[in-house]
C-alpha cells in the first residue's frame, strides 16, 4: 500500500474533482466506483465561502505537479518495486533451500513473482531518469519479444555449464535478465515445472542470478531518483531543459504508454498477431489493470496536484479535467471487468468484444491527452517525434 | 537526362577539386577553393523551423540560419511548413528549402541577410516530396516529385504510381528533364561520388494531396533504395529492406560511395526490425548491427543521417526514441547512442556532428570511435521547434566560378 501524504489541494478542489468524476461515472456505468477520499493538505486554499479555485500561473503549477509526481507517485512506486523485487529474491532463496518443495511452496513463489510484476507494471510507463539508461528498462522486462529473445536467453543460461551469477548474467542477452525470464522458469509446466524438473539446481542458480539482477537495477533506479533525478525533475534541470520540458516528458511517457497498452497489449492480442504479455503467468489482465491505474495516478499525481489541477487552476478548464478523469474511470472499470484468463478471453466473440471496448476507451483517452490536453496547456510532446516526416 | 557536353563540363568541374557533397549531410571542402570575403567566412547551418508564441501557439514556419555557436543569424518566413534544406553551390551562404510533402514551393535564401533570392514551384499537377540535391558541379538540381492524378480516377487495385526525379538548371531552376525515381514515394536523394549516379530513398508509401498525410497502400508497399543513371535516366538497380513496411526515407553517402539509409517502420509497435542499412555495392542492403533493444528504443523511426567520411562514422537521429546513434561504417557496428529528446537534424563540420531538436536545442558532439562525451549544448531557443533536417551552408565559392 502506498503511503498517502497530504497534498496541495484545497478542500473545495478535492470535493469538486471527485464529485464530478463520480457523477460522470454513475451516468456512464451501472455500477462503479468513484474517486478516492484521502485527506489532503491545502497549500493554496480558496478563501472561506468562495468556490472559485485560485488561479495559478502555469509555471508554478508545473512545479507543484512535478513535486507531487516525484514524492507521491514515482519515488513511492520505485521503492515498492525494489521491495517487491527483494521479496521475490527472498522467496526464490527460500524455495530453493527446500529439500522437497510442495505445491504450496511453488504457489508462494509464483505469487511473489506476480507481486513483483505488478509493482513493475505501475511504473512501466516511466522512461526518464535512471531507468532509461544502461538498458535498465529492457533488462527488467524485455517485451515485446518478437524474436523469442527471452526463450533463447533462458535456454542458454540453463544449458551453460559455468556458474551463473548476477555479474555474469548482466553481460548476457537482455532477454534472459528480467521478469519475463523469471516468469518462464517459475511458471513452467510439464517436465520443466519447478516441482519436477531434473535440473532444479541449475534452475535455482539462474533464478537467483536473475532476481539479484533486477534487485540491483531497482536499487540503482531508486537511488538515482533520490540522489539526482527528483531534483532535476522538480527544477527542470539536468536531463530536463526546464520544468515545462519535464512536464512534457512525463506527458509524452503517459501518451506513449497509453498507445503501447492499446496497440500491443489489447489490439495485437485481440487480432491474435502476438501473444499477450505475461501470458505464461496468466497475468495479462492484471497487467492491464495496473497500467490503467498508473494512467490515473499520472494524471492526478495520485490524488494530489495533478494534470487535472493544472487544467483547472491555470486554464479554468474544469470540463476537460472532468472529461479525462471520467474516461480514466471508465477505462479502469472496463479493465477490471475483464476475465482474468486472458488466454481464454481472446477465444470467444464476447471476449474480443470486451477487448474492443477497452481499445476504444484507450483510444479516446489517448486523443484527449495528446490533443485536447496538450493544446490547452500549449505544450509540445515532440515536434519531430509526433509530426515529423 | 544530361547530354554529353554537359557531362563533360561536369567532369571538368569535378577535376578542379571543388566538389560539394549535397543533401542534408555535410559539406566537404577540397583544395582549390577560396573563401568569399574576410568577415563573411563563417560556416552557417540552416533548418526549417516552427516558431511558437505565447502558450505554445504556432507563430509561423520559417527557414532559420545559425552559426557554430548556435546564434541565430537570420530567418525567413515560409508559406507553409518546410522540410529539407540544401546548400546552394556557387552561392556562399545560400540555402534552398523545400516544402514538406506534399510540397509546392522551393525557396532560395541568403542566410547572411535573410533575403529570398529565388523560388520556384513544381510543374502543374506535380508536388515535391520535401527533398532535392545538387550534383557535384553545382550545375544541376535533382528534386524528388510526384505526378498527381485524381484519386477518383484510380481503379480498385491500381498500383501506386512511381515517383519522378526532375532535373533543373541550378542557376535558374528551370526544368530540364525528368526520370523515373525507381519506386513509389521518393524521398531523399543524394548524388554519388561518380557524379553520374543518383541514389534515391523510395519510401514506398503512396500518398495523395487530397488526403495529404494518409498512407494509402500500407499492405502492399515496396520501399527501396534505387540507383539512377542521371545521363540515361535508367534505373541501374534497386534494393529492398528486410521488411516491406520499413519505409526508406533518408540517406547519406560517404566519399567512398557507401550509402547509409534510415527507415521508418509503418505499424512500428507490431514488430522489431533493423532501421538502418548500409549499401556499398553488395547484392542486398546490409542492416547495421545492433541488438533488439536498440532497434526497439528507436520506436520504429529514424530522422536524419550524416556521415563523417574521415572517421567513417555515421550519426542517425531518432526523435521518437529520443536518441542519436553513432555507427562504425567499416564494421557496421553500433559505436554508442545517447539521449537527445526529439532530435532530428544532423550535419557534419570539422570532425563534429551538429544537431538540433524540436525543443529548440542546438548541440554538437565530437566525432570519435570511442564512447563520446556528453552532447555539448550550443544554445536553447525556447520558442523554436527545429524541424526534421539541417544543412551545413558553406561560405566557400568554387574557384572555377
Amino acid at each position: 500500500m502506498l503511503k498517502q501524504q497530504n497534498s496541495t489541494l484545497s478542500q473545495w478542489q478535492r470535493y469538486a474533482k471527485y464529485t464530478a468524476a463520480a457523477l460522470l461515472t454513475s451516468l456512464l456505468i451501472a455500477c462503479g466506483g468513484g474517486g478516492e477520499t484521502e485527506d489532503k493538505k491545502a497549500s493554496n486554499p480558496a478563501p472561506e465561502g468562495d468556490a472559485t479555485p485560485v488561479v495559478i500561473e502555469q509555471g508554478e503549477a508545473f512545479t507543484l505537479y512535478l513535486t507531487d509526481m516525484a514524492d507521491q507517485v514515482i519515488l513511492p512506486h520505485y521503492a515498492q518495486m525494489r521491495e517487491r523485487f527483494e521479496a521475490s529474491q527472498q522467496a526464490i532463496t527460500q524455495f530453493c533451500s527446500l529439500e522437497t518443495a510442495a505445491d504450496s511452496d511453488l504457489t508462494a513463489l509464483q505469487q511473489s513473482w506476480q507481486q513483483a510484476n505488478q509493482a513493475w507494471q505501475q511504473v512501466q510507463w516511466l522512461k526518464v531518469g535512471p531507468i532509461a539508461s544502461q538498458n535498465r528498462w529492457f533488462r527488467i522486462q524485455f517485451w515485446p519479444d518478437s524474436n523469442d529473445a527471452v526463450e533463447r536467453g533462458v535456454t542458454d543460461l540453463l544449458l551453460n555449464p559455468n556458474v551463473i551469477d548476477q555479474p555474469f548474467l548482466a553481460t548476457q542477452n537482455v532477454g534472459g535478465q528480467g521478469l519475463p525470464a523469471l516468469e518462464r522458469i517459475i511458471f513452467a509446466d510439464n517436465d520443466n515445472a519447478l516441482l519436477v524438473a531434473s535440473d532444479m539446481a541449475k534452475r535455482c542458480e539462474v533464478m537467483n542470478a536473475i532476481a539479484a539482477n533486477i534487485v540491483l537495477i531497482s536499487q540503482e533506479v531508486e537511488q538515482g531518483w533520490v540522489n539526482t533525478t527528483k531534483s532535476d525533475l522538480i527544477n527542470g534541470q539536468g536531463e530536463f531543459d526546464s520544468t515545462q520540458d519535464a512536464v512534457e516528458e512525463l506527458v509524452s511517457n503517459l501518451v506513449a504508454q497509453i498507445e503501447i497498452v492499446r496497440a500491443r497489449k489489447v489490439d495485437s492480442v485481440a487480432d491474435e498477431t502476438r501473444a499477450a504479455e505475461s501470458a505464461i503467468a496468466n497475468a495479462s489482465a492484471s497487467n492491464l489493470v495496473m497500467n490503467v491505474r498508473a494512467f490515473s495516478e499520472v494524471f492526478q499525481a495520485n490524488s494530489n496536484f495533478g494534470l487535472d489541477d493544472i487544467l483547472i487552476r491555470s486554464h479554468q478548464d474544469q470540463q476537460l479535467a472532468d472529461a479525462i478523469n471520467a474516461q480514466l474511470v471508465l477505462t479502469a472499470q472496463l479493465a477490471e471487468a475483464l476475465d482474468e484468463d486472458f488466454n481464454q478471453l481472446v477465444q470467444t466473440p464476447d471476449g474480443k468484444a470486451e477487448l474492443e471496448k477497452i481499445s476504444a476507451s484507450l483510444n479516446k483517452l489517448e486523443d484527449q491527452v495528446k490533443v485536447d490536453f496538450v493544446k490547452t496547456l500549449g505544450i509540445s510532446l515532440g515536434f519531430n517525434s509526433n509530426d515529423g516526416d | 537526362m544530361i547530354n554529353q557536353s554537359r557531362r563533360h563540363f561536369i567532369q571538368q568541374a569535378v577535376k578542379l577539386g571543388c566538389g560539394l557533397t549535397t543533401g542534408a549531410v555535410g559539406v566537404g571542402l577540397l583544395g582549390g577553393c577560396k573563401p568569399l570575403t574576410a568577415g563573411a567566412d563563417r560556416v552557417l547551418f540552416a533548418s526549417a523551423l516552427k516558431l511558437t508564441g505565447s502558450q505554445g501557439k504556432t507563430s509561423g514556419y520559417f527557414l532559420g540560419f545559425f552559426d557554430k555557436l548556435g546564434q541565430l543569424i537570420s530567418k525567413v518566413k515560409l508559406p507553409s511548413r518546410g522540410h529539407d534544406v540544401v546548400a546552394v553551390p556557387n552561392k556562399p551562404h545560400h540555402a534552398l528549402v523545400f516544402a514538406r510533402r506534399p510540397g509546392y514551393f522551393a525557396i532560395e535564401v541568403n542566410g547572411l541577410t535573410g533575403e529570398i533570392t529565388n523560388q520556384f514551384k513544381p510543374q502543374p499537377s506535380y508536388h515535391f516530396y520535401g527533398h532535392g540535391c545538387f550534383d557535384a558541379s553545382g550545375r544541376y538540381l535533382f528534386c524528388t516529385e510526384n505526378k498527381v492524378e485524381p484519386l477518383s480516377s484510380r481503379g480498385q487495385g491500381t498500383q501506386a504510381p512511381l515517383g519522378v526525379i526532375t532535373i533543373r538548371d541550378a542557376n535558374n531552376y528551370q526544368l530540364l528533364s525528368q526520370m523515373s525515381a525507381g519506386g513509389v514515394g521518393p524521398h531523399q536523394c543524394v548524388i554519388m561520388p561518380d557524379n553520374n549516379t543518383l541514389a534515391v530513398a523510395n519510401g514506398g508509401i503512396f500518398t495523395h494531396p487530397d488526403k495529404p498525410r494518409e498512407k494509402l497502400n500500407l499492405t502492399t508497399m515496396q520501399p527501396n533504395l534505387s540507383y539512377l543513371d542521371v545521363e540515361s535516366g535508367k534505373v541501374l538497380a534497386s534494393y529492398q529492406p528486410q521488411h516491406h513496411q520499413a519505409s526508406l526515407r533518408h540517406l547519406a553517402v560517404s566519399q567512398t560511395g557507401q550509402v547509409i539509409i534510415g527507415a521508418q517502420l509503418q505499424q512500428p509497435l507490431a514488430h522489431i526490425e533493423p532501421l538502418i542499412y548500409s549499401h556499398h555495392g553488395e547484392s542486398k542492403l546490409r542492416p547495421l548491427v545492433a541488438n533488439d533493444n536498440l532497434w526497439q528504443s528507436m520506436n520504429g523511426y529514424t530522422a536524419s543521417v550524416a556521415i563523417d567520411s574521415h572517421h567513417q562514422v555515421a550519426a542517425v537521429t531518432c526523435p521518437r526514441g529520443g536518441l542519436v546513434s553513432y555507427w562504425d561504417l567499416v564494421s557496421l557496428n553500433l559505436l554508442s547512442s545517447e539521449r537527445f529528446k526529439d532530435c532530428a537534424g544532423v550535419g557534419v563540420v570539422k570532425r563534429k556532428f551538429f544537431m538540433s531538436n524540436g525543443k529548440g536545442r542546438l548541440a554538437s558532439q565530437v566525432i570519435t570511435t570511442q564512447a563520446p562525451a556528453g552532447l555539448k549544448t550550443l544554445a536553447n531557443h525556447n520558442t523554436v521547434r527545429w524541424d526534421n533536417h539541417l544543412a551545413v551552408i558553406s561560405p566557400v565559392v568554387p574557384a572555377v566560378f
